[in-house]
């Protein structure tokens, strides 16, 4: 075997703090060969993006490494290289993509002139030499009609545009190394199929060592050639892809692995491993009333212009959507960003007012009651966001969250009763008692998400709206929240609008799946039929998508 | 010696101000989102020395702040007690006799005559130009050009003496106060001190407040035979001009701010949050108003004030109550004309919080919008209040000299650094100059506004999210 590319030997990270030294990276090796791609697997805070950017030499400036640990590229060891020397090597040698590429270009300059920045620099470029290698860059990685787009500005590209430009950036000067850090988690599953695609087809072309950094272990059974699996800040399993997948050795791999949706686990019959779901369509359940029953929704935005700042156009966000949920029942709203799904969700529970349409709820029509009749059915319909960090008030104790509700709409209004409903709800999420007089920067994301599950549940509601409950969160915390979300459906008899993006966790989790795009419900069933036999051509491009471990 | 006390309205703001810092300090002491901010505020040396300056400050303001009427002597004991009409203040009580002590004119600091010559008539009729002894400063020296340089020497070092002996009662007493709450002997308590070993930099602080004794009693064992820093036109010493100044700036800069934050609170809140008509409305407001410029409507409402005032004059019983009001209603418009800038940022903050998660599963929970704004709203601009707070005092101090030089400030009666600065126009253009006046006013000044700046950048650093991390 050849030498490898870059050697990573006995890697330790240390962060100097005020309370002493704080060990991140804990004594970690591994190798990337030309032509080969690595992936560094591990939750958020394992020290994965640390160990990237120890490559990149971008650590912050309190980062320390002792002398024993080494990384080589080629022949020369980064960790001795001067700041000015790195540089060198930055950009030219060793590429990188960040995650999100929204924040990572700068909006006030065009992405052609942000591309030839790169090669002024290190190859010296310039004039109509630079211009024709932008453009190339740019049809590499397949932007359509290139040499106009150079001249565009960030804004006017979709996220997966630009997760192209920064590759394109990236790979301007045909670096040996190009390190991804979670190059697709901020982007919607079709695209991220794009990408995934042009990555290893620039890497089949170039031969260059790819190290992929993320926490999607179906992202890596696609691409990578190893894995390597980090957990707090050590490296616990490093195995070819197959032979990973196929067993994997180390406790924490198995939980990883055992915490993946099943969708993404196997592509074969869903009926086999839910046989439930065959019993799905009772005839019962259509006599009964649906619980919601949502009729010609519109949600319209206004597009003002113009001087007098009239509306001219309007932006349809949801386009005349018809769904209905029976008590009890999962209902996944699944589509990609922009596709309204959130908006629907809102509007449904009358936070955004609807332009036309009708909501009713229990068989009442809520979407014309005013504010305060509104309030009767506030606690029946119930919200959990997507980001448990900003659906807490950073400065009011559990406590008082929990009870907020309980207090606005007068439910146990005793002090007594309301607090040892406040310990039925800590028992239903399993946070303990003393949980009610801390902070929730205390918490971690998932402990987060529990208390905000608890603070919908303590107004007693029959229908939550869950608004992607668990994207913000590492996957085995994520299979923990679809588990109490179920546990506490069969207890509670709760009735669910689960919007998600994942298609991977709803055969899981719900009983009908209605798949939105572009404003409209363009397909509409039975969980077990939409995923064995999708009729619109737009279910099939998303099942086709996701990523799966075949 | 009987008194009356006289609760002017200022003393009254100020007093409620000083209530409401503590009740805060109290308050946000328990709040553990405010308490490790403000322990990262005291941790850095600048903003504890900043701090005891300004607490040097505030305390003679505070002294300067409780005034009461003295009776006046009476003829026999039966007689009604009959009150001055000057209203005193406890700061005059302890800076006594340096009020009442009047030289005719113009001296030098440390000076035993008078600035200018006087024409004397002698005994054979002839005149001579002379400068006049002082009445009250160098008395007790019979030959002052050889014996003063000496005799403030002396006085000097008995000031010091005295200093260096109080501070070394208030380390006895910090230490025992810190080995008590530390449970530990007073001697490892000492040593940590001394190796600036502890959780905030005591010594640092003990070192400022070493200095701001040393200053004190230095001036105190010096001020009572001479004049420090002069005397200004109508003799009067301006040490302690300088002095009863404090009130003025402290006035101006805190009562302005506690005028303008229900203004710029309530209204920035709403404009963000409810958006729509409210939103237009309130911007209207503030965009008017701050397209005038300030001083014109400050002109115009001391103008009006003073017309007032001279048609209805019985309605105040003494010039401290004329003046009282003046200030007031200069910290009201000077209030009422500056919270634009702070409701513009508490706008666009709520606007961007009305957007958070909290807010909407807030409203999802039928909380109403007059809890939200006061739970999860105003609580989360605080950091902005106080920030903006603190700089713009500083701001206020500086606002009040510039007003009184260009006349629509605080009463001409008054004691402040603007008036003070206002009169040295024409002592700038003597000749001998008369520079002691100005140089007083700008030092005086320059210590408040300098330590308030430097304390307002720590809290700004300690409390701003963008700078967390740092």
């Amino acid at each position: 075997m050849t030498q490898p590319l870059l050697r990573v030997q006995d890697l330790t990270t240390r962060l100097a703090t005020p309370r002493g030294m704080l060990q991140l990276v804990n004594n970690i090796s591994f190798e990337v060969a030309r032509g080969e791609t690595l992936a560094l697997v591990g939750e958020s805070g394992s020290g994965k993006s640390l160990t990237a950017l120890s490559v990149m030499g971008l650590l912050p400036a309190h980062a320390r490494h002792p002398l024993t640990s080494k990384i080589m590229l080629d022949d020369i060891n980064l960790l001795t290289l001067s700041e000015a020397q790195r540089q060198q090597i930055r950009g030219k040698k060793i590429g990188m993509i960040f995650q999100e590429p929204m924040t990572s270009l700068n909006p006030v300059l065009t992405i052609g002139d942000q591309i030839g920045e790169v090669l002024y620099r290190h190859q010296g470029l310039r004039g109509q030499a630079l211009k024709k290698r932008v453009i190339a860059l740019l049809e590499a990685v397949h932007i359509p009609l290139a040499a106009q787009r150079a001249n565009d500005y960030p804004h006017q590209l979709s996220g997966g545009m630009k997760q192209r430009v920064m590759i394109a950036m990236a790979i301007a000067c045909e670096p040996d190394l190009l390190i991804a850090d979670e190059p697709t988690t901020a982007l919607d599953v079709t695209i991220q199929a794009e990408i995934l695609k042009l990555l290893t087809e620039l890497q089949r072309q170039s031969g260059m060592g790819l190290l992929l950094i993320t926490h999607d272990l179906a992202v890596v059974a696609q691409v990578a050639d190893t894995v390597a699996v980090m957990t707090q800040g050590k490296l616990v399993e490093q195995n070819t892809t197959a032979a990973f997948f196929a067993g994997p050795t180390h406790p924490y791999s198995q939980k990883l692995l055992a915490a993946l949706p099943a969708f993404a686990r196997e592509s074969t019959s869903l009926v086999s491993k839910y046989p439930d779901l065959k019993a799905e369509k009772s005839p019962a359940a259509d006599a009964d009333k649906p619980l919601l029953d949502v009729r010609n929704l519109q949600v319209y935005f206004p597009i003002k212009t113009g001087f007098l700042r009239r509306a001219k156009s309007h932006l349809k966000a949801v386009d005349d959507v018809s769904l209905h949920i029976e008590a009890g029942k999962t209902l996944a709203l699944v589509g990609e960003s922009g596709s309204g799904k959130t908006t629907l969700g809102r509007s449904i529970s009358q936070l955004i007012p609807a332009t036309s349409g009708e909501v009713y709820f229990n068989g009442a029509a809520i979407h014309r009651l005013k504010s305060k009749a509104l309030r009767e059915y506030r606690r029946d319909i119930q919200f959990i966001f997507q980001d448990p960090f900003s659906a807490m008030n950073p400065r009011m104790m559990i406590q008082d969250l929990l009870e907020e509700g309980m207090l606005a709409l007068h439910i146990e209004p005793e002090q007594r009763k309301r607090r040892a409903r406040l310990y039925a709800l800590l028992e239903y999420i399993s946070l303990p008692r003393n949980s009610l007089s801390r902070y929730p920067h205390e918490f971690s994301g998932g402990e987060r998400q529990r208390l905000c599950i608890a603070r919908a549940l303590a107004v007693n509601p029959k229908l939550i709206i869950c608004d992607e409950p668990t994207s913000a969160l590492d996957v085995t915390i994520q299979a923990q929240i679809l588990d109490l979300l179920k546990d506490l459906q069969n207890e509670l008899n709760l009735t669910y609008l689960f919007i998600t993006h994942n298609l991977s966790i709803v055969p899981a989790l719900a009983h009908e799946v209605a798949v939105m795009h572009l404003g409209k419900i363009v397909e509409q069933g039975a969980t077990q039929q939409i995923f064995e036999q999708p009729q619109a051509a737009y279910t099939k491009s998303l099942l086709a998508a996701a990523p799966k471990l075949v | 010696m009987t008194f009356k006390f006289v609760l002017l309205w200022t003393d009254l703001l100020v007093f409620i101000l000083v209530a409401l810092l503590l009740a805060f300090s109290i308050w946000a002491k328990r709040q553990d989102s405010w308490r490790r901010p403000l322990r990262k505020v005291f941790r850095r040396k600048i903003s504890v020395v900043s701090a005891v300056i300004l607490s040097t400050y505030v305390l003679i303001g505070l002294l300067d702040s409780v005034h009461y009427q003295p009776a006046l002597p009476q003829e026999n004991a039966t007689d009604q007690i009959h009150y001055d009409v000057e209203v005193k203040s406890v700061l005059d009580k302890l800076l006594s006799p340096l009020d009442e002590q009047f030289e005719t004119s113009y001296s030098a600091p440390f000076a035993h005559q008078l600035h200018v010559q006087d024409a004397v008539k002698q005994a054979d009729g002839s005149i001579v130009y002379q400068h006049q002894r002082l009445q009250y400063a160098a008395t007790h020296l019979s030959n002052p050009e050889a014996e003063k340089r000496h005799d403030i020497l002396v006085r000097s070092l008995k000031g010091v003496a005295w200093g260096l002996l109080i501070l070394l009662l208030v380390t006895i007493l910090l230490v025992l106060y810190l080995s008590h709450q530390k449970k530990q002997n007073v001697l490892a308590t000492s040593k940590q001190l001394v190796a600036g070993k502890m959780d905030y930099p005591y010594l640092t602080m003990l070192l400022t407040l070493g200095i701001v004794i040393l200053l004190a009693s230095v001036s105190a064992c010096l001020a009572t035979h001479y004049h420090i820093f002069g005397t200004d036109k109508v003799g009067e010493d301006v040490f302690y001009q300088a002095l009863k100044s404090i009130r003025t700036g402290l006035v101006i800069g805190t009562v302005s701010t506690l005028v303008m934050l229900p203004f710029a609170i309530i209204l920035g809140v709403m404009a963000g949050y409810f958006r729509g008509r409210i939103d237009d409305g309130i911007q209207y407001l503030y965009t008017t108003l701050s397209s005038i410029p300030g001083v014109l409507l400050i002109a115009a409402a001391i103008l009006m004030l003073q017309v007032f005032m001279s048609t209805h004059p019985d309605l105040f019983a003494s010039n401290a109550q004329r003046a009282d009001l003046r200030l007031l209603i200069l910290c009201v418009i000077l209030g009422v004309t500056s919270w634009t800038s702070l409701c513009r940022l508490l706008r666009g903050e709520s606007f961007k919080l009305r957007e958070m998660d909290y807010v909407q599963a807030a409203n999802n929970l039928g909380v109403s919008h007059v809890t939200i704004l006061k739970k999860h709203i105003v609580p989360n601009v605080m950091h902005i209040v106080l920030i903006t707070l603190v700089l713009d005092f500083s701001g206020l101090v500086l606002a009040e000299a510039v007003l009184s030089y260009v006349g629509v400030g605080v009463d001409p009666t008054m004691f402040s650094w603007g008036n003070m600065i206002n009169s040295a126009r024409l002592e700038m253009a003597r000749e001998p100059v008369v520079w002691w006046s100005l140089c007083a006013a700008f030092i005086f000044m320059f210590t408040l506004v300098l330590f308030a700046n430097f304390f307002a950048d720590s809290v700004r650093d300690a409390f701003d999210p963008r700078l967390q991390d740092a």
